[in-house]
């Protein structure tokens, strides 16, 4: 089986390189057939490991050698255990339901064989990034990702604004892998080799204080970029310039969760550093709190969800810190179900409200799509974790629940539940707004086809139901989750007994709390005195604004300055102007003219260079 | 023989069609084809790689000797020259061009296999010569920017010359016998602050080919003036014969030279890689941002060799070779441009990704390529260059590698302005798309690309063949390494 685990990467890849080629002789409907049955064929080999081999213990397939230099060993080879099987099970079935869903929605776009070449290529590199054996080709993933993000947030490359919201979310996220790279090569410079299952041992053995924190920091930035984490996060919130279903799978179920799937496992690494979890879990704890509150006061509908992404990000990261990777990996399985859900279904609703983004437009939609409504719904719920039927309950709760238990928790706590209440609040609202009410007049008619409507029920279905594999401890139910990455991750601390039911009962009420403050922003809203009116929780704490004016002006002045003092006037003025002069006049003393200059330098100087070379090479003769 | 044979082909090709002009353009490409197919038994490891001619005088000069990276370098050279006359096949001057073509490429390969001091000598001038009369003789027919480049290659080779007589006599003294082949010239064994004054001398000589910061003065005035497949051959192949002449002679012959300038190096470079990253990030003109950021590139294999790191070092030969195909990638972009009567400006540009749709996605194939995209040519050179110089002097090799954010902005910026938004109204009703001749040149160094980004142990492995050969030279004093 090991020898096979090739094809899970291959399929979509295959399917990116036919439409490369041949795509211009397949037509656009062609290219979206096979395009989403390459995902769909990726899934299957998935689903056959699941029920075939497993990984414990893991699955190799070495496949050749990059390079080969000294003691720098780089092979491409795939690695598979349960963190990754869980993650490839994500990339490739959830990017099957939206492929498929693309078919529709998409059609007769321009640019579909375009979208389709990236989106297949975007899965096969999520996959190579989530089975990466070193972090060489890891590398190689987190790149091709980042790549296939920027030409799909642009995909409508005609106007502008998209084109630099794709620029602007690879230079945000290139700056991370940077300082990724620059972390692999501190790694490597100490323990030579890039070997994740071999550096982490090695690590242990023998850490070294300094150079691991500023590794770890370095690694960090990368994930926390691509995861758009704060003060990274502000390529996330335009990125919404793509296609729905681009958001759906990118910006939501998995490139930023590479970020958190890299934490995860490099967790040996930052868990040698003192102090450095702690930091992770604040970090998004804050991160958690700061996106829910912008998120209450978005008006677009899909910049509402993008910074519900961030702060769910902000979860799992806080799960990672707190020492419960096994709970953060969850909430991004949970995460993935609920936020593709609500990504595309906003993709609908956007195009029912013929390209309007704004939720104060809209209301009352459950009226004429009650199947969008319903499924809406379950996204929703998950989304503010209604306490037992929503997957969120079991895995955000989770986590809020035991960042109480850990020494120094308070912080996380005390944030993450508050953000738990904007959750609630902002998703609410957002229901709120595009689904009660009165009938908006710009609503159109749109028959959703099965096509759209089939990864939307399962997804709902997933939600709502995802969570039951993992209930509180003590509940009764099944508690297959933790159990089972144990060996990999560790068991995560739980509170137990009265105090887990207590923090449980808080949790809920938070929830219900949040509900509360979403009806109310909503009816605000509508009455045109909503919190969308508040500019600094719109406008995301002035984040954005003051990095763009702050941040590229000096590197482009530097550039100028450059261009203009040194360049200019150093290089090309002053050493070029000054040789041409001094040779100009012994060559006019030579030549007694101006007429063929070049050629006459040419000739004097080569023949005077021939006449030195025929001196010394006779000489000792 | 064939190593001969490479270097007299081009040139009996070059004289052929100065004389007689039937059939030319099909004997140009012909003789191009079939210098690709010469190089084939060389690296398939024919042992006839010896050529030296029992003349006197001449013989002396005439040692020819095939080695791994020769071997692997003058297949780039052969590859390239296809690509370039691909290029301007429509262009009105195309015989005389594929003449001065013919002759750098022989003089090229010449570099490159010359066993003798005074012949890679002769050769490296000739080089200099048919490129400054390839800029003076085509484009935009700019004797500044040919003047300027011959002055700085002829003035620079003046030192290159000087700084290696002191070693041929020093091993005359010694040894009795004065020759300038290169196992006579190595380990001359002269101190070390000597070595030093003399790499420093080579390394002006060398340097301004590659072109290492602040020697890049030429690069600038020859990229943009020149005919875009003269650019192409200037920035690809050229330069190979500065790190060939680092690479081959000057850290070789100078081993503890080398290794006392090695930190400055690296600083050098380092800066060199930011600078011409900057310089390309303050231009809207798609030439100048391909010439300074091929400066900056170039910078990095600096840097690669300067480390004096086996990482570094191969890593440093195989982005030499990669920026090859990348150069013929970027320059042929502009040559598409300008043979559809655009400008290379993107001021002038705008939104041509809906006229030109596989251009587009060409184009942005190399423009990733350029930045470093993992997959692609460029990223194993770099990756291994930083990553060996990184063992050697972190926080310089770090600069160097924060140049790869400046890149990324310099490319997608460049890409943004001239191929995305709206399209720009000036911009004439109907651009063509690309022909089949230019889908063939882009096919080819697309695949090309490719396979140096992810097959790259099949080149290293030949590297690794040669890095014994000088890490003995260099007294175990090779960085890093265990």
């Amino acid at each position: 089986m090991a020898d096979w685990l090739f094809l899970i990467p291959g399929f979509p890849l295959l399917g990116a390189l036919i439409n490369a080629l041949f795509g211009e002789q397949l037509g656009p409907r062609w290219c979206g057939r096979l395009a989403a049955s390459m995902p769909f064929l990726s899934s299957l080999v998935v689903l056959a490991i699941w029920l075939g081999p497993g990984t414990q213990p893991a699955l190799l397939d070495r496949l050749w050698t990059w390079m080969t230099v000294g003691n720098l060993h780089v092979d491409i080879t795939l690695r598979l255990d349960d963190v990754s099987l869980v993650m490839v099970s994500i990339a490739s079935f959830v990017g099957f339901l939206i492929h498929l869903f693309s078919q529709q929605y998409l059609h007769g776009d321009y640019g579909e064989r375009r979208y389709y070449f990236y989106l297949n290529l975007f899965v096969s590199g999520m996959l190579v990034l989530t089975m990466a054996n070193n972090l060489l080709l890891l590398y190689l993933g987190w790149e091709t990702v980042g790549l296939c993000s920027y030409a799909l947030i642009s995909h409508w490359y005609r106007e502008s604004e998209n084109a630099w919201a794709g620029r602007k979310a690879f230079v945000v996220t290139r700056i991370g892998d940077t300082t990724l790279l620059l972390g692999i090569f501190l790694l490597f410079a100490q323990y030579h080799t890039l070997t994740i299952s071999k550096l982490l041992p090695l690590v242990q053995a023998h850490p070294a204080p300094a150079l691991l924190l500023a590794a770890s920091i370095l690694i960090l930035i990368g994930a926390y970029a691509k995861s758009a984490q704060f003060p990274f996060h502000i390529w996330l919130p335009d990125s919404m310039a793509g296609p729905s279903t681009v958001s759906a799978l990118i910006h939501a179920a998995t490139m930023v969760t590479a970020g958190v799937y890299l934490c995860i496992r490099l967790l040996g690494l930052f868990a040698v550093v003192p102090g450095m979890l702690e930091a992770i879990a604040v970090l998004g704890a804050f991160t958690a709190f700061f996106a829910a509150s912008c998120g209450l006061a978005q008006v677009d509908v899909k910049r509402v969800l993008a910074y519900s992404t961030i702060s769910q990000l902000g979860y799992m990261f806080m799960g990672v810190g707190i020492g419960a990777p096994s709970l953060g990996l969850f909430h991004l399985l949970v995460h993935a179900c609920f936020k593709a859900l609500l990504f595309m279904a906003s993709g609908a609703i956007i195009l029912i409200y013929a390209e309007d983004h704004d939720i104060r437009h809209m209301g009352g939609l459950k009226y004429r799509q009650p199947f969008l409504r319903w499924t809406f719904l379950a996204g929703i719920f998950a989304l503010a974790a209604v306490p037992l039927i929503s997957a969120a309950f079991y895995s955000k709760d989770a986590i809020i629940n035991a960042s109480y238990l850990v020494a120094g928790g308070g912080v996380p706590y005390a944030l993450g539940l508050s953000g738990a209440v904007l959750t609630a609040g902002y998703a609410f609202r957002l229901y709120f707004l595009v689904f009660e009410g009165k009938p908006s007049e710009l609503e159109e008619p749109y028959q959703m086809g099965w096509g759209m409507k089939i990864p939307l029920a399962i997804l709902a279905a997933g939600s709502i139901g995802i969570g039951w594999l993992q209930f509180p401890p003590g509940w009764p139910g099944p508690h297959l989750w933790v159990h089972w990455l144990a060996p990999e991750l560790g068991l995560p601390p739980r509170p137990l007994g009265l105090e887990g039911m207590l923090l449980t009962i808080i949790g809920a009420l938070a929830t219900f709390l949040g509900i509360g403050l979403g009806y109310w922003a909503a009816r605000r809203e509508r009455a045109g005195r909503g919190l969308s009116r508040w500019r600094f929780l719109a406008s995301g704490w002035w984040i954005d604004g003051a990095i763009l004016r702050l941040v590229p002006a000096p590197f482009y002045a530097f550039g100028r300055l450059l261009r203009g003092g040194v360049e200019n006037l150093g290089v090309q003025g002053l050493a070029q102007g000054g040789m041409r002069d001094g040779l100009r006049l012994s060559a006019y003393a030579l030549a007694r003219g101006e007429n063929g200059l070049a050629s006459r330098y040419a000739v004097s100087m080569i023949a005077g260079l021939l006449l030195l070379l025929l001196l010394i090479w006779t000489w000792p003769l | 023989m064939i190593v001969s044979l490479l270097v007299l082909l081009p040139w009996g090709i070059a004289l052929w069609l100065s004389l007689a002009q039937r059939s030319a353009a099909a004997l140009s490409v012909a003789g191009a084809l079939a210098e690709v197919l010469l190089c084939i038994p060389l690296l398939a490891g024919d042992p006839s790689g010896l050529a030296a001619v029992h003349i006197p005088l001449l013989g002396a000069l005439w040692q020819l000797q095939s080695s791994p990276l020769a071997d692997l370098f003058a297949l780039t050279v052969a590859l390239l020259l296809p690509v370039a006359l691909a290029v301007q096949w429509h262009h009105g001057e195309y015989l005389h061009q594929a003449r001065i073509l013919a002759v750098l490429q022989g003089a090229l390969m010449g570099t490159f296999f010359a066993n003798n001091f005074l012949g890679f000598y002769i050769f490296y001038e000739i080089v200099a010569l048919a490129a400054a009369w390839l800029i003076l003789r085509s484009g935009q027919k700019d004797r500044r920017a040919a003047l300027t480049f011959l002055l700085y290659t002829i003035t620079a080779s003046l030192f290159l010359l000087l700084a290696v007589l002191p070693i041929y006599l020093a091993r005359g003294n010694s040894t009795g016998i004065y020759d300038f082949s290169w196992m006579r010239l190595s380990g001359s064994g002269l101190s070390g602050q000597i070595q030093l004054l003399l790499f420093l001398g080579m390394l002006a000589g060398l340097g301004v080919k590659l072109p290492l910061f602040p020697l890049h003065g030429w690069a600038r005035g020859a990229y943009v003036q020149s005919a875009p497949a003269a650019a192409l051959l200037l920035s690809g192949a050229t330069v190979l014969a500065g790190v060939y002449g680092l690479v081959h002679w000057a850290v070789p012959l100078l081993p503890q030279g080398a290794l006392l300038f090695s930190p400055a190096g690296i600083i050098l470079a380092s800066i060199g890689t930011l600078y011409g990253a900057f310089l390309a990030l303050s231009t809207s003109e798609l030439r100048e941002t391909v010439a300074y950021s091929s400066v900056s590139h170039m910078n990095l294999v600096a840097l690669g060799i300067f480390a004096l790191q086996e990482q570094a070092w191969s890593g440093a030969l195989i982005l030499s070779i990669a920026h090859a195909v990348l150069a013929g990638g970027l320059f042929t972009v502009i040559a598409i441009l300008e043979a559809r009567g655009l400008s290379s400006n993107w001021d002038a540009l705008g939104g041509l990704f809906r006229r030109m749709p596989r251009f587009g996605a060409w184009t942005l194939l190399f423009f990733l390529m350029a930045l470093g995209l993992p997959g692609l040519g460029n990223f194993p050179g770099e990756f291994l260059t930083l990553l060996g110089s990184f063992q050697v002097l972190p926080v310089w090799a770090g600069i160097a590698t924060l140049g790869m954010i400046v890149n990324l902005v310099v490319f997608l910026r460049a890409y943004e302005r001239s191929m995305l938004g709206q399209l720009n109204p000036r911009l004439p009703g109907h651009i063509a798309d690309l022909s089949q001749r230019e889908l063939w040149i882009f096919l080819l160094l697309g695949a090309a690309s490719l396979y140096v980004g992810l097959g790259s142990q099949t080149l290293l492995a030949d590297f690794q063949q040669l890095l014994p050969v000088h890490s003995h030279l260099l007294l175990g004093g090779m960085h890093g390494g265990h």
